[in-house]
């Protein structure tokens, strides 16, 4: 049989509905968007329990050596593995305000790499971008004030210039910067905490901030711990993602794609058998189907693929396509099984099918 | 019948310069394919059941269309099962000679229902290394013959029951095989649409197919060159084997059997996972066996 001759077979199958291509590529798109959808929600939902996990702190770990932190060991901290922002303050002394006389405002003042982890903990900063150095104001602090990011404020040491606002939420995290106002200075001078993101948690990692220590310091003198410890201990996302049960869903899928391959091609054994008898080769007639599955296959996966962009996107706090990623293995696997559904089906047709099909009507 | 169709016609399922199997293309024309099959002695029971017919001597040759007739339940549909090679018979042997494409034309029309009847007819040339276009050329002549010409182009959905049957005598013909068994074609038909298809049966004769045709209608018995009545070998009848009759002429036995000489069996029973159309699997050479039911001095052929 020509190459021309099965591919025209397949178009024919194809474009005349002989093949069912669009119901099959229906059922397929269905079943594995459902298989695929299950293993990406369950991954956006770790992925979510993780970002309210760093975004309340648990992940910040917490040094308290006062007047021992170097700043800029500190602040280089984040340039290591399993760190994400790392930076030191120190208390200064209470800042008196005009619009606020009679009420000091508690003010810290901090490294340059704190104020980037500001912007990881504090959440939903405000910023003027344009601005460089300034100072930053707790959002309840702001409110009171009446300002925002950009604005000047006038303190009795002269005016400042609002460069950011950072929510402290009251979700078990330290009060600290609660109502607070938080003054950029380089990190050349020692502090008296040093505070790290570490992601993704690593306990082995906890004991890190140490290295922002000035020398050999006595035990005594240390404390630490986490920012917000109400959120527990550590999250464990790569644990809870190697352990979520929709981990099975390609397999699931592939599972479920050879059935469809092979009851797409089994549903049609007296078509196939007819075609043996009618002399075309076996060889043929697989690879007929093989693209005749394709053709279907291939639609249905098109079609879960793209749903599954939405999947992976929605509601998750980190960038959609690694999980769009972990979904396509699903997609692909249910694709790939039904060709060899269909390839299997194909094989196992005997002529016979024929003859038993109507000895048995 | 089969007489009055053209040789040129008959021959339209086969490709230009293919040689028939069988044919020596080295000696084309000089002697007749080599395609027969021959039955001898050949008798039938199922398990536990009374016996079917006894004393059958059959010789089967290309270009005949014989008819299988005889009551119900005399054994037509089995003893065509037992030419293709599906049963084993209790006793006798079948030899099948020249004969490496079996089909079976079924009571039950069946195709593709989204197909057009042109692509159901093209597929066995298409099979056979023919473009589309020739394919659909010579599909389109063999369509004609079997009063189709019209239906080319309609899906096998919208085809009636007659013109589906006859699609399958279409097809069977295109698909070019050495031994065709049709298993009472019009037996689903009504009378009207049963005369349809037994105005076409002749077509079927070709110059190098052995066509044999299981049925209970006088009219399909009549559109046949020769019948093979199943009732001549009941085994109740306690008769001896009669030879079988010529359709149309007066019962005087023709000669109908003769000794297969220094014919060499190709196959004769098989295993029932070997279809007759697995040449390679085919046994070259009968074997009996003896089975539990089978009464003293039956042979059957093996089961393996």
């Amino acid at each position: 049989m020509r190459a021309s001759a099965v591919l025209g077979e397949v178009w024919r199958d194809t474009v005349g509905g002989a093949s069912r291509a669009v119901w099959w590529a229906a059922v397929l798109a269905a079943a594995v968007s459902l298989v695929a959808w299950a293993d990406v929600r369950s991954v956006v939902s770790i992925l979510r329990d993780a970002a309210a996990f760093r975004a309340g702190g648990g992940a910040v770990q917490v040094l308290k050596a006062d007047g021992l932190i170097d700043g800029r060991r500190c602040d280089a901290l984040a340039q290591t593995a399993g760190v994400t922002a790392a930076g030191a303050i120190r208390p200064a002394p209470a800042t008196r305000l005009w619009s606020l006389p009679s009420s000091p405002v508690t003010s810290l003042e901090a490294t340059p790499g704190f104020i980037a982890l500001l912007a990881q903990v504090g959440q939903s900063v405000d910023q003027d971008a344009s601005l460089v150095g300034g100072v930053w104001l707790s959002s309840d602090l702001a409110q009171v004030l009446g300002l925002a990011p950009g604005q000047v404020m006038r303190t009795a040491a002269g005016p400042a210039v609002v460069a950011g606002v950072y929510s402290w939420p009251d979700d078990g995290r330290s009060r600290e910067l609660g109502y607070a106002m938080v003054v950029p200075v380089p990190a050349t001078t020692a502090f008296a905490q040093c505070w790290a993101q570490l992601w993704p948690g690593d306990p082995s990692l906890d004991a890190l901030p140490r290295l922002s220590l000035d020398g050999a310091v006595d035990p005594a003198q240390l404390s630490s711990g986490q920012l917000n410890p109400s959120l527990g201990r550590a999250h464990q996302a790569s644990a809870r993602l190697a352990a979520r049960p929709t981990a099975w869903a390609p397999w699931a899928a592939a599972g479920v794609g050879l059935v469809l391959g092979y009851a797409a091609t089994r549903g049609r054994r007296l078509e196939l058998a007819a075609a043996l008898q009618a002399r075309v080769p076996r060889a043929h007639l697989v690879w007929q189907h093989l693209l005749e599955t394709g053709l279907w296959a291939g639609a249905g996966m098109v079609v879960a693929a793209a749903g599954l962009l939405w999947g992976a996107a929605a509601g998750n706090p980190d960038p959609g396509w690694a999980v769009w990623l972990i979904g396509a293995r699903s997609v692909a696997a249910g694709g790939a099984a039904a060709l060899a559904g269909a390839v299997i089906g194909a094989v196992r047709t005997r002529q016979k099918d024929l003859w038993r099909h109507f000895q048995e009507r | 019948m089969s007489q009055d169709v053209p040789l040129g016609k008959r021959d339209l399922s086969r490709g230009r310069g293919e040689p028939a199997p069988g044919r020596d293309p080295t000696h084309p024309g000089d002697t007749p394919p080599l395609k027969r099959v021959t039955a001898h002695g050949l008798g039938h029971q199922f398990a536990g059941g009374r016996r079917l017919f006894e004393g059958l001597e059959l010789e089967l040759r290309a270009g005949e269309l014989v008819a299988v007739t005889g009551p119900s339940g005399a054994g037509k549909s089995t003893l065509l099962s037992i030419l293709a090679g599906w049963t084993a018979p209790a006793a006798g042997t079948v030899t099948r000679q020249g004969v490496s494409h079996t089909g079976w034309v079924m009571q039950n029309p069946h195709g593709v229902p989204r197909r057009t009847a042109l692509d159901h007819v093209a597929l066995p040339l298409l099979a056979r290394g023919r473009s589309r276009r020739q394919a659909a050329g010579e599909a389109r002549d063999i369509l004609a013959r079997f009063d189709l010409g019209e239906a080319a182009d309609r899906l096998f959905k919208t085809l009636s029951g007659g013109e589906a049957q006859r699609l399958m005598l279409a097809r069977a013909v295109a698909t070019a095989f050495d031994l065709l068994l049709v298993d009472e074609p019009t037996a689903q038909l009504d009378l009207g649409t049963a005369a349809t298809v037994n105005a076409v049966l002749a077509q079927l004769a070709q110059a190098d197919a052995i066509v044999v045709v299981a049925t209970h209608d006088p009219h399909t018995r009549a559109a046949c060159d020769r019948v093979v009545d199943l009732a001549d070998h009941q085994p109740t009848s306690g008769r001896a084997a009669t030879p079988t009759t010529d359709r149309a002429t007066a019962p005087t036995t023709a000669r109908l059997w003769e000794p297969s000489g220094s014919v060499a069996p190709d196959a004769a029973t098989q295993p029932p996972d070997s279809p007759p159309w697995d040449t390679e699997s085919q046994a070259t050479a009968p074997t009996t066996a003896t089975r539990p039911w089978d009464p003293p001095g039956w042979g059957a052929g093996s089961r393996t």
